[in-house]
């Protein structure tokens, strides 16, 4: 099997891989980007661990409490652990964040490698639609979907990963047409290679850098419309421990307890700032022409 | 630089605007004494018969009147538009109308105005609900300024609820004139007249010269609609704002402490309460409602989440209300909880949901509840909707256990009470026939001291016997203003009068 | 240049119609019934029944839809607001000065705040101002809009008490709102310019005029910066459409009467008339937008005007970080 779709070299793949991972260790912003978002990860993974109480354990005599040793970042209006309900937030979070890309991914994705690679009506009729639904902004469409759907996470997760799938479709169809005129896949074709299978084995693989990029910058933006939506009150409900609902519930204690609001909106800025920087380092070491 | 003929562009069309914004400040500008009002949302309109909101009251209390009005502190009836009024029979009230009213478009106010008024709130949608015992087909104008009104049946809160914002007094050639649109222009009789609504932002009205009473010493009122009570607050410590509806628990203690800044609170008409779907299997059962009630520490969570701006329920309505008695709150018995629940079936417990809208303080408190019930081991989950969604669920039937939140601005029971009536579509899905006589027995008695022993054995009803309830607050009415204006006295209805303050 | 842009007008009315199909489809299936809203509680079934048969919303679906569409086609009448039984169009343009207000002011602080920066980042591109513009644009767009703006109203408002916390009635008022929501289109804005600038002057004309002894600022200004602004012209552009959908969250925060808080108002009110109307319009003038800047675009940059013949049209920044603009 594998001998057969060997069109490019496999070690010549493998230090290319190499000279990527080498380029993106060399940008310290994107380290940085990436150790955050390892540490989110492992937080959001192991939080049954790493938090120090249980992110719905109630303590009406401590409400309120101030930042301290016993509660890192202080206690909110039903004396829960901000801390802890923090870290149980990077698992929702980075949940939805992630699922959301990977919905808008794989359909956006499909349906750009679909227009790209047949052109002609498919294309046109693909990219029309696409059109559409670009014309009505982002955080609208979601709030219109998650509306429609009732609130939680699932229903914010589709909500956000229906709304990506123009950008998506388009970076693949962008990164697809260049593929597609390169010469091993005129060889594909000409040996008789199936659509599915030069789509799925060789142009997909082949475009794969801007689809990547554009994924961990979507998980961002991702994070910040969950944040929106809950903050709008159309997202995730409580006591689910979702960073805006969060701000959403500290916004009226802001004046006396300004810890309520601080941390859970730190959080979300630095989340999406270590996505953002990963990004931008994976961006400049995919494409070193780029290099700024 | 073509970018720069962008910018040029933009910097011009900033300009424009800033001229409009000059243009709106410029209202205020001339002179005339202003106070401006903080309510917490926007009323959809100003139509007495289009809808019931308290904030739409608030506004519009200003610009109507009522033939009669309840003192909401004496449970005294007053005179306004009608200057005295008799008992005729069991099923007939005449009313003697003041001569010297004119509504703001000039019309004088007559007995037809009444008549028109009372057909309009009996038939529109809106406001016919409560009012059904009227009968307004029958009531007749006796001469300009006399008019009887008939009863359909006989009628215990038939003055209270001539006094309530359903019956605020239109003009048919006002309303015919404006038609659909008389919500956004609304014509009355009262102390203001309506002179511009801003949508999403400010109404605006002035006082009218016109007035058959005392000229309101405040020549112009703006009420801002403010959806968040932090900000008002905010708003009315900066003096942006002279007058606010809400003061919320978080804010209360500060605003107290300010010296140029006074704050009323006490008990209001408000009721905020967890029903049960009478219909629902679930909980048909009275041992699981005993349960879920005997699981909760009401007073404890009602400090938790309102601080010092609510009572804990102690009945199904609040006690500032006629014939209120004080049933509970239960004290917490998770034992007795568990114990009932395996009783009912339930030995390790169960799990249900309980629907209830996007309300901080619901939600609060439901978070507070959701942790006790969990220790009795009944996992309840929590799923907030928004409004259109809840009450199609509540009318269908859909909803098994919800929440309800209830003004009665009038003060009477039988309004407090409204949602308990077989008919009513929400939450509850009331068929308790029972219940629906003693209702009914309640309504109909004239005799005040048998009135009141009828709503005490509805209120030990549900409570005490059926558990159909779960009392949960009754929040304060709460004001805060700032101490130049005078002449402000606490009342529970929310609903204050602006022609009785200065500056 | 005439036939393309008849070609693109021509265009629109297709996206139109699918914005239309799929707002209405969406709502359609959205629970919630809007004639409980307006009726209240206590409404009894007959007149909801009644209400609901004259609104039309008992029809089948298709046979909604087809009359809403005839409705504006022939008569351009998108009903009335079922809130405040106003035409839909006089609703949606009460709330317009608003939001345009919000839009320009906003579009200024980020131009303003932006466009220095990134030309200034990439002059002097790893110094340390290129360093801290380029940590102030990544803080831009990774703060939540509405944190930003609680943020401000503390600090500004509530601490310093320099500006009002709600409203925008005046220009004191403007000014919170517009910082909000124009940091973060700031931080896109900035990128592009620097990046832009950075890729022109390594460009061989830069290089020749600088050769030619040519004094930097003349350099900059003249020749870099000109042809450096074309991407930034897009971007400015696509943000500025967006942003005349109105500023959903900020518009929350603010309690700005705008036309993105009437949309968040109208969909909890199942106000169906509103939202399609809305929706419809924000479309329509965020396709104007569009049209607009890739016709600016063409006279800016004659390179891409030759292009147009060949039906091409080059985007830069799509909608990047559009998620953001809250």
């Amino acid at each position: 099997m594998s001998d057969r779709e060997e069109f490019t070299p496999r070690s010549k793949k493998k230090s290319q891989i190499s000279e990527i991972l080498k380029r993106l260790l060399m940008n310290h912003a994107a380290v940085v980007g990436m150790l955050i978002m390892l540490i989110l990860i492992f937080a959001a993974i192991f939080a049954d661990y790493v938090a120090p109480y249980s992110y719905e354990q109630q303590n009406l005599n401590e409400m309120f409490a101030r930042p301290s040793l016993k509660h890192l970042f202080g206690t909110d209006n039903f004396g829960r652990d901000i801390f802890s309900r923090v870290i149980y937030g990077a698992r929702i979070s980075l949940f939805i964040g992630l699922t959301s890309v990977v919905l808008g991914c794989i359909s956006g994705g499909a349906l750009g490698a679909i227009a790209a690679y047949y052109g002609g009506r498919a294309d046109n009729i693909i990219m029309r639609v696409l059109d559409v639904m670009n014309s009505i902004p982002n955080l609208l469409l979601a709030i219109s979907l998650s509306a429609s759907m009732g609130a939680g996470v699932g229903n914010a997760m589709i909500a956000i990963g229906i709304t990506s799938i123009p950008i998506y479709a388009r970076v693949v169809r962008a990164a697809v047409m260049t593929v597609k005129e390169q010469e091993y896949i005129e060889a594909a074709r000409v040996l008789g290679v199936s659509n599915r299978r030069i789509i799925l084995r060789h142009i997909l693989p082949n475009s794969l850098a801007p689809i990547i990029v554009q994924a961990s910058l979507g998980i961002a933006g991702a994070i910040i419309t969950t944040a929106s939506l809950s903050f709008i009150g159309l997202g995730v409900v409580p006591p689910t421990p979702e960073w805006g609902g969060m701000l959403s519930a500290g916004r009226q204690y802001i004046r006396n307890h300004w810890h309520m609001v601080t941390f859970p909106g730190l959080a979300i800025m630095i989340t999406v700032m270590s996505f953002n920087l990963f990004g931008d380092g994976l961006r400049d070491a995919l494409d070193p022409r780029l290099k700024r | 630089m073509k970018s720069m003929r962008l910018v040029a562009l933009f910097l011009a069309l900033a300009l424009l605007f800033t001229a409009c914004g000059e243009d709106m400040l410029e209202a205020a500008a001339d002179g005339k004494t202003l106070i401006k009002v903080g309510i917490i949302g926007e009323p959809a309109t100003l139509d007495p018969q289009g809808g019931t909101l308290i904030t739409q009251a608030e506004v519009a209390v200003n610009i109507y009147d009522t033939l009669i009005s309840q003192n909401t502190v004496t449970g005294e009836i007053e005179p306004r538009l009608a200057t005295s009024w008799q008992q005729v029979d069991d099923y007939t009230m005449r009313f003697t109308l003041r001569q010297d009213v004119y509504f703001h478009n000039g019309e004088h106010f007559t007995a037809e105005d009444v008549i028109y008024t009372l057909k309009r709130a009996t038939t529109s949608p809106a406001s016919k609900s409560l009012l059904t015992p009227f009968d307004a087909e029958n009531s007749k104008i006796i001469d300009d300024y006399t008019v009887e009104i008939k009863l359909k049946s006989k009628f215990a809160a038939a003055l209270a609820y001539l006094g309530n914002q359903r019956c605020y007094i239109v003009n048919q050639k006002a309303v015919e004139e404006y038609g659909d649109k008389f919500g956004r222009n609304p014509v009355g009789t009262g102390p203001y007249k309506f002179i511009s609504w801003n949508v999403g932002d400010r109404i605006v009205m002035e006082a009218n010269e016109k007035y058959w009473g005392k000229q309101p010493p405040i020549q112009r009122a703006e009420f801002r609609f403010i959806t968040d009570s932090g900000i008002m607050a905010i708003e009315l410590e900066a003096g942006e704002l002279d007058f606010i509806y809400v003061v919320g628990s978080e804010d209360y203690e500060r605003l107290n402490d300010a010296p140029d800044i006074n704050v009323f609170v006490g008990p209001g008409f408000t009721h905020e309460s967890l029903y049960f779907n009478m219909k629902a299997e679930m909980y048909a059962d009275v041992k699981v409602r005993m349960a879920l009630t005997y699981a909760l520490d009401v007073p404890a969570l009602v400090k938790a989440v309102f601080g010092d701006l609510a009572k804990p329920a102690d009945s199904v309505f609040s006690s500032t209300i006629f014939g209120h008695t004080v049933i509970g709150p239960r004290k917490r018995d998770v034992a007795y909880a568990k114990k009932l629940l395996a009783e009912a079936g339930h030995p390790n417990g169960f799990d249900c949901e309980i629907m209830v809208p996007n309300n901080s303080e619901t939600l609060n408190m439901l978070e507070i509840a959701q942790a006790m019930w969990k220790e009795a081991g009944i996992n309840v989950k929590i799923s907030s909707l928004d409004q259109a969604t809840l009450k199609e669920l509540n009318a269908n039937g859909k909803n098994p256990f919800g929440r309800s939140n209830f003004t009665a601005s009038s003060g009477d029971p039988d309004h407090a009470l409204a949602a308990w009536s077989i008919g009513y579509t929400g939450v509850l899905q009331p068929s308790d026939e029972n219940l629906n006589d003693m209702l009914r027995q309640g309504r109909e008695e004239y005799d005040t001291t048998k009135r009141v022993q009828i709503y005490e054995k509805i209120q030990s009803y549900i409570l005490d016997e059926k558990y159909y309830a779960i009392p949960l607050a009754f929040p304060y009415s709460t004001y805060a203003l700032r101490s130049n204006i005078k002449g402000f006295q606490f009342i529970p209805s929310q609903i204050q009068r602006l022609e009785e303050l200065s500056m | 240049m005439g036939r393309y842009i008849f070609k693109r007008v021509l265009y629109m009315i297709p996206v139109l119609l699918g914005v239309m199909l799929i707002i209405f489809t969406m709502l359609y299936l959205t629970p919630g019934d809007p004639v409980r809203m307006m009726l209240g509680d206590d409404a009894d079934e007959a007149a909801i029944a009644q209400l609901r048969s004259e609104l039309g919303l008992d029809e089948p679906y298709l046979a909604q839809f087809i009359n809403y569409v005839k409705k504006i086609v022939m008569k351009l009448d998108f009903g009335v607001s079922y809130v405040t039984g106003r035409p839909v169009i006089e609703e949606i343009m009460s709330r317009y000065p608003t939001t345009l207000i919000l839009a320009t002011v906003s579009t200024l602080v980020a131009i303003a705040m932006a466009i220095p920066l990134g030309i200034l980042s990439a002059i002097y591109q790893n110094s340390w101002i290129d360093n801290i513009s380029r940590i102030v644009a990544l803080v831009g767009v990774s703060m939540p809009n509405f944190w930003q703006g609680l943020l401000m109203i503390l600090l500004f408002s509530v601490n310093l008490k320099w500006f009002p916390a709600s409203g925008f009635t005046t220009p004191a008022h403007w000014i919170l709102p517009a910082l909000t929501i124009g940091t973060s289109g700031a931080a896109a804005i900035m990128r592009t310019t620097r990046s832009s600038m950075l890729e022109v002057i390594r460009q061989d004309y830069v290089r020749t005029a600088r050769a030619k002894g040519a004094p930097e600022g003349i350099v900059i200004w003249k020749h870099a910066l000109r042809n450096a602004l074309i991407p930034v012209l897009t971007i400015v552009g696509i943000r500025f459409g967006a942003s005349l959908a109105g500023s959903i969250v900020s518009e929350q925060v603010f309690s700005i009467p705008g036309l993105g808080k009437l949309m968040v108002d109208s969909i909890r009110n199942r106000n169906y008339p509103v939202i399609q109307g809305g929706v419809l319009l924000i479309a329509l003038a965020y396709s104007i937008i569009n049209l607009i800047v890739d016709i600016l675009y063409a006279f800016v940059d004659p390179r891409i005007k030759s292009q147009y013949s060949a039906k091409k049209r080059v985007k830069y920044a799509g909608k990047e970080g559009q998620g953001s603009v809250g």
